[in-house]
């Protein structure tokens, strides 16, 4: 799993490589940590490259876009692939994160 | 196995080595500088020595020469007068070192007489001075050497030695000096017969050497004296040259020939020996021989004493290295014994006291900590160990009592045949499922808690428990989930969140109300159920979840399951899948609501993730409509 975060002042964007499940997951976790703080919440997650994610990735979502509401700002993830999109559909979660 | 060898004896061995390498290329420098020395020094002695031996000899040789040259002018005078010659030759043998005189006339250099040769000599015997006339009696002298050879030349010379006739004990020589008249004739030989016995005597000086030999060669090369190899007198030089064992003596009398003093090797009866040379004012020459062996004697005593010494030396050496190496290495064996101590179990062994502040303090410092250190760690281990064991054995204790929460006490019920099974990833899990009947109503539920382990066994433990406690409530299947997402957003800081389906069907006439929140859709006899996902547990409060119905006809089966079954993964990643699951589900119908159905789905994960390990919680649950019991025995 990788996780390369650019910062264009105004917008962060993070772009996801990989699988989220339980090997990764940990990792997964402590990579996205920089953008669990700061003053520009506003979060673009780039999902081309990302393969999959198990249940627990799914809670890393959503406790990250719980930080970025509580900050202000706005979360999307975009380019998803179907059988993540899948999963979100699934669960209900594309109800409540953006998914573009 | 390689063979031990203790570092006092390898040491020791080595310093010896060197030690023995070093003195031994000193000795041999040394030796062979000294060898040389002494061989050159000792040549240069012998030639000292033999160079005053031949001047003494050339003194007493010229002696005689001289008294004859100095008694010549007096006989020319009064030549004719016998009387006075004989009286002559009596003064001449008054000499010590002349034994016989005589004047000894051509033939018939007086008329009348042929031989005329007044003679005086030392008797042999009384040692008296004694006169005749040779040739009166026997000896007809014309024909000795002494006589012809020097009448023919006109010149003084020394004959070849000769034993007396008269038996003289020691050899003699005749030196003859030609007396001439005024024309230059020889008319009569004066001789002086000269023993060789001092002159011999004057060799003994020359024997500063055990196996040493002193000649006297003739210029022709016959040896006149040979000390006390007298089996040699009388032979040419050169013939002994002949012999092939006896190299370099040709080199030696060719030297001489020249009058070329030196000194040479070479070989005698295949010894090698060395020869000094040096010729007399006579032409004559002194030969002295000595062996290599006497000059090497005082450089061997040399290598012996330096020999003996050096052996002592490293004798020595070899035992104060060993004594102190070993000495010195003793506590590297005794903490080699407590290192083999520890091995075998004994954490403390006695360590050896070290006055030193050297390396081998450093060790047993270092070993002291070491021991300090593996009290610690093992300490450390054991409470680590109590404590996994602790922990073990409570999540054992947790994993029965999560076991007993789902119900394995499967409906024996006409309508309705119903089984599940739950196989946690780890001792712990986050998956849950539910069923019970109540007034021929079945109710029943299957979630899964995001993550796995013990947080994720909490929330099990809390879903299923209100969803025991609020679907009997006799609310609608929406607002039991409300309640329950209610009651699990509360308090939820960790993000957790449960994905649950639930149902109710009514067993009499086969109505299903279910509401979903966010788990994955039932297959209804193997095609998935239309299911709406709103939103799963515990991620939003107050969440409108929306309830559906369908009515189930007689044989209808649903199979629900956690996504432990479809993401059930190779080694490469490959997935279960829907599609599988969904082709399991139709070529199985038989054995829908079966033990048998979950356990050879459970068989068929196994197979297909190829022993890679579970990696998710997995639990199936499958039921089997059955209007009126009529297929209660199928």
């Amino acid at each position: 799993m990788e996780v390369t975060i650019t910062n264009d002042g105004t917008k962060t964007r993070a772009v996801l490589k990989g699988r989220v499940d339980t090997t990764t997951v940990e990792g997964f976790q402590k990579d996205i940590v920089p953008l669990m703080e700061g003053e520009n919440p506003d979060i673009e997650l780039d999902c081309s490259d990302l393969d999959y994610t198990s249940s627990q990735g799914l809670r890393i979502f959503l406790m990250l876009q719980k930080s970025v509401i509580a900050r202000g700002g706005k979360m999307v993830m975009a380019n998803m692939k179907s059988q993540v999109k899948e999963v979100f559909d699934i669960t209900g979660f594309s109800n409540i994160i953006k998914i573009i | 196995m390689t063979k031990r060898t203790s570092l006092t004896v390898r040491l020791s061995r080595r310093i010896t080595v060197l030690t023995t390498a070093v003195f031994l290329s000193a000795m041999g420098l040394s030796s062979f500088f000294s060898q040389h020395e002494l061989t050159r020094e000792s040549e240069n002695s012998v030639m000292r020595l033999l160079n005053s031996t031949v001047s003494r000899m050339n003194i007493f040789f010229g002696s005689v020469e001289k008294s004859l040259k100095v008694i010549s002018w007096t006989v020319e005078e009064r030549k004719t007068d016998v009387e006075y010659l004989k009286h002559i030759t009596r003064m001449i043998v008054e000499n010590d070192d002349i034994d016989g005189s005589t004047v000894a006339f051509v033939p018939y250099y007086f008329p009348n007489m042929e031989h005329c040769a007044p003679y005086s000599f030392v008797h042999q015997e009384t040692g008296e001075i004694k006169s005749k006339m040779l040739g009166e009696e026997d000896v007809d002298y014309f024909k000795e050497d002494w006589f012809a050879k020097c009448t023919e030349s006109g010149e003084a010379l020394w004959s070849d030695p000769y034993f007396d006739q008269g038996g003289a004990r020691f050899m003699m020589t005749t030196y003859s000096f030609p007396l001439k008249d005024n024309e230059g004739r020889t008319y009569a030989v004066l001789t002086a017969d000269v023993p060789l016995e001092n002159v011999m005597e004057m060799t003994e000086s020359l024997r500063p050497y055990a196996e040493s030999d002193v000649f006297i060669i003739s210029d022709k090369g016959t040896v006149i004296a040979a000390g006390n190899k007298m089996d040699l007198v009388g032979q040419n030089i050169l013939s002994l040259t002949e012999k092939t064992e006896n190299d370099g003596l040709s080199a030696i009398y060719e030297d001489s020939t020249v009058g070329k003093p030196g000194i040479r090797k070479f070989r005698w009866n295949g010894v090698l020996r060395f020869a000094a040379y040096q010729e007399l004012d006579n032409g004559w020459w002194v030969l002295f021989t000595f062996g290599y062996k006497d000059i090497l004697t005082r450089v061997n005593i040399l290598w012996a004493i330096v020999l003996a010494v050096g052996l002592i030396g490293i004798l020595s050496l070899l035992l104060f290295n060993f004594r102190t190496i070993s000495k010195m290495t003793a506590p590297l064996r005794s903490i080699s014994a407590a290192a083999a101590e520890i091995t075998a179990g004994n954490f403390h062994p006695v360590l050896p006291a070290i006055d030193t502040n050297d390396e081998i303090k450093q060790l047993r410092d270092s070993f002291l900590r070491m021991e300090e250190s593996l009290d610690a760690q093992i300490e450390r281990i054991e409470k680590e160990t109590a404590r996994n064991q602790r922990f073990e054995s409570e999540l054992r204790i947790a994993s029965g009592i999560q076991a007993s929460m789902v119900p394995t006490d499967f409906p024996v019920h006409g309508n309705v045949r119903l089984n599940a099974v739950l196989k946690p990833a780890k001792e712990v899990g986050g998956d849950l499922y539910d069923f019970y009947i109540k007034d021929n109503i079945l109710y029943f539920a299957i979630g899964d808690v995001s993550g796995k382990g013990v947080p994720a066994s909490l929330f099990m433990a809390i879903t299923r428990a209100a969803f025991r406690f609020i679907s009997q409530m006799g609310l609608e299947m929406n607002e039991v989930l409300q309640r329950i997402n209610n009651a699990i957003c509360e308090g939820n800081s960790g993000g957790m969140f449960v994905t649950m389906f639930i149902g109710r069907m009514n067993l009499e006439t086969g109505e299903l109300d279910y509401c979903n929140a966010g788990h994955n859709p039932l297959l209804l006899n193997g095609c998935f159920l239309d299911v709406k996902p709103n939103l799963a547990l515990g991620v939003m409060v107050n969440f409108s979840y929306i309830a559906q119905r369908t009515v189930l006809r007689n044989g209808d089966s649903i199979l629900a399951y956690t996504d432990g079954v479809t993401e059930a993964e190779k080694t490469d990643g490959e997935q279960y899948g829907e599609d599988r699951l969904k082709a399991f589900a139709i070529s199985n119908r038989r054995l829908d609501g079966t033990g048998e159905l979950c356990e050879k789905l459970l068989q068929e994960i196994h197979s297909f993730t190829e022993g890679n390990e579970q990696n998710d919680d997995i639990t199936i649950m499958t039921i089997k409509y059955i209007q009126n019991g009529s297929h209660d025995n199928e």
